[in-house]
């Protein structure tokens, strides 16, 4: 018996060591990057390339707009999701309705970007009606939107995603329990409270962790519609790394990589502490 | 009672309306002929758009669904003529094949081999899994890129491919999937005399089908739509996936947008009509115990 466990080592190894080799091990070695003054001389600088990072200002303000997008983004695209997913937990006949809702999902971020410019460009739909509906045309101008557009581009990609998951979580929690309230003459809202609320907190959770990660996927959207360089008021911490990488410079790159590391990873931190808080108030 | 059902039904059919949209514009707009795309969207004012709402010297867009000439011209020029885009189709595939293989083969032996090892700190592997799995590309691009350094492929695809073959997604979410499948099926083909290879094959393999479908589809959508690593990696402009250069094809060919974009999305909705059963069914029970 002892034997046949060790060979499960073996249905491990390609993965673990794909893992080590890629993510892990080169991830450690960064720090020493993060740690030197530069490729050549290689000598030890202590934090100093911490303290650089954190007083660019480039990076300050790549770092709040991040948190600004993180911040607006992820609470929005939640309750969406979680809204449209109780929706569609109601409806007997919801299946292709569901099916449109889903379909972004797959949709790349290039192939409808011409729709967006249409829609929300300098000259764009919405524009032309807000113009024409008397709106001053310097007031329009000003440009102080675009972050705005973003959110909207990201969400209509991105809410698919939780949708799947509050789905699931949804599809989970035995309809029994539901009958027992209502035989206990509970309405629909004392049934969310007790048994829906109570039985998805664990999905909750596991769609602010993914939503988190998946904001960051908004590069992908940006560089669609403004190219490389977009406006300040947009400039991201992804743009600053992607910078660094052009320029070569493992020094910044790896530091600005640790820093936005420690930040995730306290947040993530946070999040897991209160998930088992929450789940341990219900046992 | 009556009035409680309109506010569901109707957000879900708005939103859905919201969600097909976009992607209807983009097939309607396919059947236009270059000069009325160009004619319609422009910011400039030009002879053939002079009649329309313009201000401040700029030419605003004339947004529409039917084309006033409906013509195949951008699909026949697309197939026929545009060996650029075809290329950088094909790169796509190059891209996107190797990973969803290698992951839909290596990642269900991992998870079965993680869930059986008996070590004391093997769940401290699964949750370095976790935090790399939840970690952002920008991240996660300084170790590949340091990788394809020391390896020395920098300039080859391999720097994309081989680390998204070992993103540990796939043995997430299979590994949740397995920690619901009964032991008691395990035990009863160990008695039976199958051993570990035996029993992955013939009993946990088959159950795998629909959350490997749907770790499919989630693969395919993610690396289908690659943006990231590939400006970091690729310098060359034509060996760029598709997925990339979209953007350049609004302000640099703006006639032949449309029709390019419906030929990258077709695989995608392929895919996607395919798996989407798997997607809630694959993904169910896996959500809930992390």
């Amino acid at each position: 018996m002892k034997k046949r466990a060790k060979i499960y080592w073996l249905f491990l190894l390609p993965s673990l060591l794909g893992v080590l080799l890629f993510y892990a091990v080169p991830f450690l070695f960064s720090l020493y990057y993060a740690l030197i003054d530069n490729m050549g001389s290689q000598r030890f600088v202590g934090l100093q390339n911490f303290i650089d990072t954190l007083s660019n200002s480039l990076f300050q303000s790549a770092a709040l707009n991040t948190c600004i997008f993180v911040g607006v983004s992820v609470p929005i695209g939640m309750a969406v999701s979680l809204f449209l997913s109780l929706c569609l937990q109601g409806m007997k006949r919801g299946r292709p309705l569901a099916t449109m809702l889903l379909l972004p999902l797959v949709v790349p971020s290039g192939t409808i970007v011409y729709f967006w410019k249409v829609l929300l460009d300098s000259n764009g739909l919405l524009q032309k009606w807000l113009l024409q509906a008397g709106v001053p045309h310097e007031w329009l101008a000003q440009n102080s939107w675009v972050m705005g557009v973003l959110v909207v581009v990201f969400l209509w990609k991105n809410v698919s995603y939780n949708i799947v998951l509050f789905w699931s979580g949804l599809n989970w929690i035995p309809q029994t329990y539901y009958e027992q309230m209502a035989l206990e003459g509970a309405g629909k809202w004392r049934q969310f409270t007790n048994v829906t609320w109570v039985y998805l907190s664990p999905t909750t959770f596991v769609v602010l962790l993914m939503s988190i990660v998946n904001s960051f996927k908004v590069f992908k959207e940006v560089y669609m519609l403004y190219g490389a360089y977009p406006s300040p008021d947009i400039y991201m911490l992804q743009h600053y790394m992607n910078n660094q990488f052009l320029s070569l410079n493992m020094q910044k790159l790896s530091s600005a990589a640790y820093i936005l590391f420690l930040v995730i990873g306290m947040a993530l931190l946070v999040v897991f502490y209160a998930q088992k808080r929450v789940t341990d108030a219900y046992q | 009672m009556r009035n409680r059902r309109v506010i569901p039904i109707a957000s879900i059919v708005l939103s859905a309306a919201v969600s097909v949209f976009p992607i209807v514009f983009i097939f309607a707009n396919s059947f236009m002929g270059s000069g009325e795309i160009i004619s319609r969207y422009a910011s400039e004012i030009l002879e053939s758009n002079a009649g329309d709402f313009a201000s401040h010297g700029i030419h605003f867009v004339r947004f529409g669904l039917l084309p006033q000439k409906p013509t195949l011209d951008q699909y026949k020029e697309l197939l026929l003529d545009s060996p650029g885009y075809l290329r950088m189709f094909w790169n796509s595939v190059l891209l996107v094949v190797p990973v969803l293989l290698g992951q839909c083969v290596l990642a269900p032996l991992a998870a079965y081999g993680l869930e059986n090892i008996r070590w004391k700190y093997k769940e401290s592997i699964f949750f370095m899994y976790i935090i790399v799995m939840l970690m952002p590309t920008q991240i996660l691009l300084v170790p590949n890129f340091i990788v394809a350094g020391w390896l020395n492929i920098r300039e080859s695809y391999l720097a994309i491919i081989l680390p998204s073959l070992f993103h540990p997604l796939g043995v997430f979410l299979i590994r949740q999937q397995l920690k619901n499948f009964p032991k008691e099926c395990m035990e009863a083909a160990a008695l039976d005399g199958a051993g570990p290879w035996k029993s992955y094959w013939y009993i946990v393999r088959p159950n795998l089908h629909s959350v490997v479908a749907a770790l499919a589809v989630l693969l395919f959508a993610d690396n289908w739509n690659i943006v990231d690593q590939a400006v970091v990696f690729i310098k060359n402009i034509y060996g760029n996936p598709l997925s990339v250069y979209l953007g350049s094809v609004v302000t640099g060919d703006p006639g032949m947008f449309f029709a390019v974009s419906v030929f990258y999305l077709i695989p995608a909705l392929l895919v996607f009509l395919l798996g989407q059963d798997y997607l809630t069914e694959g993904i169910a029970l896996s959500s809930l115990k992390s």
